[in-house]
C-alpha cells in the first residue's frame, strides 16, 4: 500500500511538472518564432543583402560574392543552426512526447510545422550531400519504402554522385507549403542544392505519422 | 556549381514595345513623306504605323514615371515587314525606325535613366530578302552561299507558292528561309552579331524560337561570347512549353514565362476567358483553374528551374504573339488587376506589354499590335494599378527575391508569403464573385507577426494574439480583389 502511494505521488508530481511546462513554457512564441526564422536562413554565407535607395545603385549592384564554398557539415554556421536547432531552448522539446497529443489543435499544427521545416532542411543534405540511400531510406516512410525498389534507388543515387559530385552548398527552400492547404495533409516543398558539377532540385513532401515526420515524396527534379 | 544570373533582372520591370505601334517622332534620319496607316486605325497585317527609335527616345520619361527599368524591343533590324521578324540585315537598324543612329541615341538616352535595353535577336531564321539568301535566288546553284540554307532542290521559289519552294523555311513559311546552323560560317556570322550589338551597348538578347535550333553547343557558345564581353547581358529565350532543357545554367537565363501567364490568367479570368483568342490551345489559359490548382502549378512551375533562374524569369500577361489580356477577358478589368497583382509579386522579372497599362485592348494578331492610344483614352484607373504595384516591388525585395509559401488555397481564396530577411509580406487574392472573410492561421507564417499595413488593395485585417489557440488573423477580402500587406513583427 505505501509503495502503491509513493508510485502514485511520483506520478502526480510528474504530471504536474509536465503541465507546468506545457503551460508556462510553450505560450513563449517568441523562442519558437526565432527558431523558425533561423530554420529559414539558408545554410551559405552570403553578404548581407541591402535594399537600395538609389535606383542607379540598384541597377548597377553585382552579385552577391559567395564567401568559399565548403562541405555542409564544416560549415560552423550550419553547425551553430543545427545546435541551436537541437538545443534544450526549442520551446517544443520540453514537452514530453507523450503529452503532444493532447495538445491543442493549434499549439500541435505549429509545432509540426517548424518540425516539418527543421526536418526536410535537416534530413536534404544529409541525404543528398554524399547521395546516401540508406539515409534516404531511414527518413522515409514505410509506403515509400516499400514502393522503392532498393537496386534501383542506389544505381540512380550512384549515377547522381557520378554526375553531380558531392555538395558543396545546400541553398535552403524555395518553396514551403501545405500539400493540401485544408486539410493539412504534408507538406511539400522545393529546395536547391549545389553540386561539384551542377546543381539539383529537390521536391517532395513530408507527412506526420503519430509523432515522427517523414518524406513520402522525394524526387531530385533536374539534376545536372 | 553556382548558376549565375544578371542581378539586374532580379530588380527589373521591363516594358515589351513594339516599335512600329509604340510612338514616333520625325527626324532628318527617317524618309519623309511616307504614307503610313492613320496612327488609330485598325492594324493590317502588311501596314506600317510610322513609329520609331525617336519616338521612344521621347516615351522615356513616361516610363521611368511609370517605374520601368527595362526595355524590351522586338526586332529593329532592317526588314520588309512591320513587326520586322523578317530581318534583311543584321547590322543595320531599319532606316524608317531612325536607322544605327537612333538606336545609338536611344542606348544613350535610356542607360541615362537606368534603363537597360534588350534586342529580340532572330537567328533561327532571316528574310527572303536576305542579301546571302538573295544571291540565291539570283544565282541558283552557283551562289556562294548555298550552304547557309536549308536547300533541298531546284528551282528556289521564294514567291512562287504554286511551286515547291524546296528549301527550309521556319514552320513551312517561305518567308522565312532558316539558315543551315550546322555551318561553321553561319554560326561565326550569328555569334558575331550577337557580339557585335553587346559591344554597342545592348543589355541583352530576347530570342527568337531558339529551340528550332538544335545545334549541340549552339546556346552554350552564344552565351560563353556574349557574356564575355558583358557577364550581365541578360540572355532570354522564347520557349513557351517547360523550358528545363536550356535553363541549366549554360544557355539562358530565362525564358519568356508562358507558363506563368497560363496559370495566372485560368486563376484570376476563370470563365471569363474568351477562347476564340486562345490560338494555340495547348498554351490557353483554360480550363479556370481553383486556387487549389494554381497554388500546385505555382509549386510545380517553381520546382522546374533552379532558384537564380526562376528570378531572372520574363513573366508576361499578353504580348506580340497573344491576345491582350483585356481583350481576353472581355473587357473584364477585375480579371486584369488581379492577373497583374499576381504578376508583380511572383518570383521573376515582370514585363508589361506596352499599353497594356492603359487598357489598351486587342485580339490576336494583327489586332495585339495596335498603336499606343492618345491621352484621353488612357484607362487612369488600371494605370495606377500598374504604378502602385510597381512602386510595391521596388520598394521590397522580398517581391523581388524572397522565398515563397503557400499559405492557403480554397475555392477562389489564394493566399501567400513571399519574405526576405526582415521583409514579409502576404498577399492575399480573392477572385470569387462574393466578398469572403478567411481565417488565416499564424502559425502557419515562417516568421512572428504584431502588426499588418495593406500596401495595396482593400483587404481589411483583425487579428487576436491573447492567447495562442486564437492566433489567427482574419482576413475580410472584398469580391474579385487583392491585397497586399506588410507584416511587422
Amino acid at each position: 500500500m505505501v509503495l502503491a502511494g509513493l508510485l502514485i505521488g511520483v506520478l502526480l508530481t510528474v504530471a504536474i511538472l509536465c503541465i507546468f511546462l506545457v503551460v508556462l513554457v510553450l505560450p513563449n512564441r517568441e523562442s519558437f518564432i526565432a527558431l523558425q526564422q533561423h530554420a529559414h536562413k539558408p545554410q551559405r554565407i552570403e553578404t548581407e543583402f541591402r535594399e537600395l535607395n538609389d535606383l542607379q545603385a540598384l541597377m548597377e549592384r553585382k552579385q552577391p560574392q559567395l564567401v568559399e564554398v565548403r562541405p555542409w557539415h564544416d560549415n560552423a554556421e550550419y553547425l551553430a543552426l543545427k545546435a541551436d536547432i537541437q538545443s534544450e531552448s526549442h520551446a517544443y522539446r520540453h514537452v514530453p512526447s507523450f503529452l503532444r497529443g493532447f495538445m491543442p489543435k493549434s499549439w500541435r499544427k505549429a509545432w509540426q510545422y517548424s518540425e516539418s521545416l527543421t526536418y526536410v532542411n535537416n534530413s536534404i543534405p544529409k541525404i543528398i550531400s554524399n547521395w546516401d540511400s540508406r539515409e534516404l531510406s531511414r527518413q522515409c516512410t514505410p509506403t515509400l519504402l516499400q514502393a522503392t525498389q532498393r537496386d534501383s534507388l542506389e544505381k540512380s543515387f550512384a549515377d547522381l554522385l557520378g554526375r553531380c559530385g558531392r555538395m558543396t552548398t545546400y541553398q535552403g527552400i524555395k518553396y514551403f507549403g501545405l500539400a493540401n492547404l485544408q486539410e493539412g495533409s504534408g507538406w511539400q516543398f522545393v529546395a536547391q542544392a549545389d553540386f561539384e558539377h551542377g546543381w539539383a532540385i529537390i521536391t517532395g513532401r513530408v507527412i506526420w505519422q503519430g509523432q515522427r515526420c517523414r518524406f513520402d515524396h522525394f524526387s531530385i527534379s533536374n539534376a545536372v | 556549381m553556382q548558376i549565375y544570373t544578371p542581378d539586374w533582372v532580379k530588380h527589373a520591370v521591363f516594358y515589351q514595345i513594339f516599335p512600329d505601334r509604340f510612338a514616333g517622332r520625325s527626324h532628318p534620319s527617317i524618309p519623309s513623306h511616307v504614307q503610313w496607316e492613320p496612327w488609330q486605325a485598325p492594324p493590317t497585317l502588311q501596314g506600317y504605323k510610322g513609329g520609331n527609335l525617336w519616338g521612344i527616345i521621347d516615351r522615356l520619361d513616361y516610363l521611368v514615371d511609370l517605374g520601368i527599368t527595362a526595355l524590351y524591343l522586338t526586332p529593329i533590324f532592317q526588314s520588309a515587314c512591320n513587326h520586322r521578324y523578317h530581318t534583311h540585315d543584321y547590322y543595320q537598324v531599319d532606316p524608317i525606325l531612325g536607322g544605327n543612329e537612333a538606336l545609338t541615341a536611344l542606348l544613350t538616352a535610356a542607360h541615362d535613366r537606368q534603363i537597360k535595353v534588350v534586342l529580340d535577336g532572330v537567328f533561327n531564321h532571316a528574310s527572303r530578302g536576305f542579301f546571302f539568301f538573295n544571291d540565291i535566288l539570283e544565282n541558283g546553284p552557283y551562289s556562294p552561299w548555298v550552304d547557309w540554307f536549308r536547300v533541298e532542290g531546284w528551282p528556289v521559289a521564294a514567291y512562287q507558292g504554286n511551286q515547291p519552294a524546296n528549301y527550309l523555311g521556319w514552320s513551312g513559311n517561305r518567308a522565312l528561309p532558316q539558315f543551315n546552323h550546322d555551318h561553321p560560317d553561319v554560326r561565326e556570322y550569328i555569334m558575331r552579331i550577337a557580339e557585335y550589338w553587346v559591344e554597342q551597348g545592348i543589355d541583352g538578347w530576347r530570342l527568337d524560337v531558339p529551340n528550332e535550333i538544335k545545334v549541340p553547343g549552339f546556346w552554350q557558345e552564344f552565351r560563353d561570347r556574349v557574356k564575355a564581353i558583358n557577364p550581365e547581358a541578360y540572355i532570354v529565350g522564347e520557349i513557351w512549353d517547360n523550358a528545363q532543357p536550356w535553363l541549366t545554367g549554360d544557355q539562358f537565363d530565362g525564358v519568356m514565362n508562358y507558363q506563368f501567364r497560363q496559370a495566372c490568367i485560368a486563376f484570376t479570368a476563370g470563365h471569363r476567358v474568351d477562347l476564340a483568342y486562345t490560338t494555340q490551345p495547348a498554351y490557353a489559359p483554360s480550363p479556370a483553374l481553383q486556387a487549389p490548382d494554381y497554388d500546385q502549378r505555382i509549386q510545380d512551375l517553381l520546382s522546374w528551374y533552379p532558384w537564380d533562374i526562376q528570378l531572372t524569369q520574363l513573366n508576361l500577361l499578353s504580348s506580340h504573339d497573344t491576345a491582350r489580356l483585356l481583350s481576353m477577358v472581355h473587357m473584364d478589368y477585375s480579371s486584369v488587376e488581379l492577373a497583374t497583382l499576381l504578376l508583380f509579386t511572383f518570383p521573376g522579372a515582370p514585363c508589361i506589354y506596352y499599353g497594356d497599362e492603359v487598357g489598351l485592348p486587342g485580339g490576336i494578331d494583327p489586332d495585339c499590335r495596335r498603336s499606343f492610344p492618345d491621352k484621353q483614352d488612357w484607362h487612369l484607373e488600371l494605370q495606377t494599378v500598374h504604378k502602385q504595384l510597381i512602386q510595391i516591388r521596388h520598394a521590397h525585395p522580398a517581391l523581388r527575391m524572397g522565398q515563397y509559401q503557400g499559405l492557403y488555397a480554397k475555392d477562389q481564396v489564394y493566399i501567400f508569403s513571399r519574405f526576405l530577411d526582415e521583409n514579409r509580406l502576404i498577399v492575399a487574392i480573392n477572385c470569387g464573385s462574393d466578398a469572403v472573410s478567411t481565417p488565416l492561421d499564424l502559425s502557419l507564417l515562417p516568421y512572428p507577426i504584431s502588426r499588418v499595413e495593406v500596401l495595396y488593395g482593400n483587404a481589411s485585417t483583425a487579428h487576436s494574439t491573447t492567447s495562442i489557440s486564437k492566433n489567427l488573423i482574419d482576413f475580410h477580402l472584398p469580391a474579385r480583389q487583392g491585397s497586399i500587406l506588410l507584416v511587422s513583427a
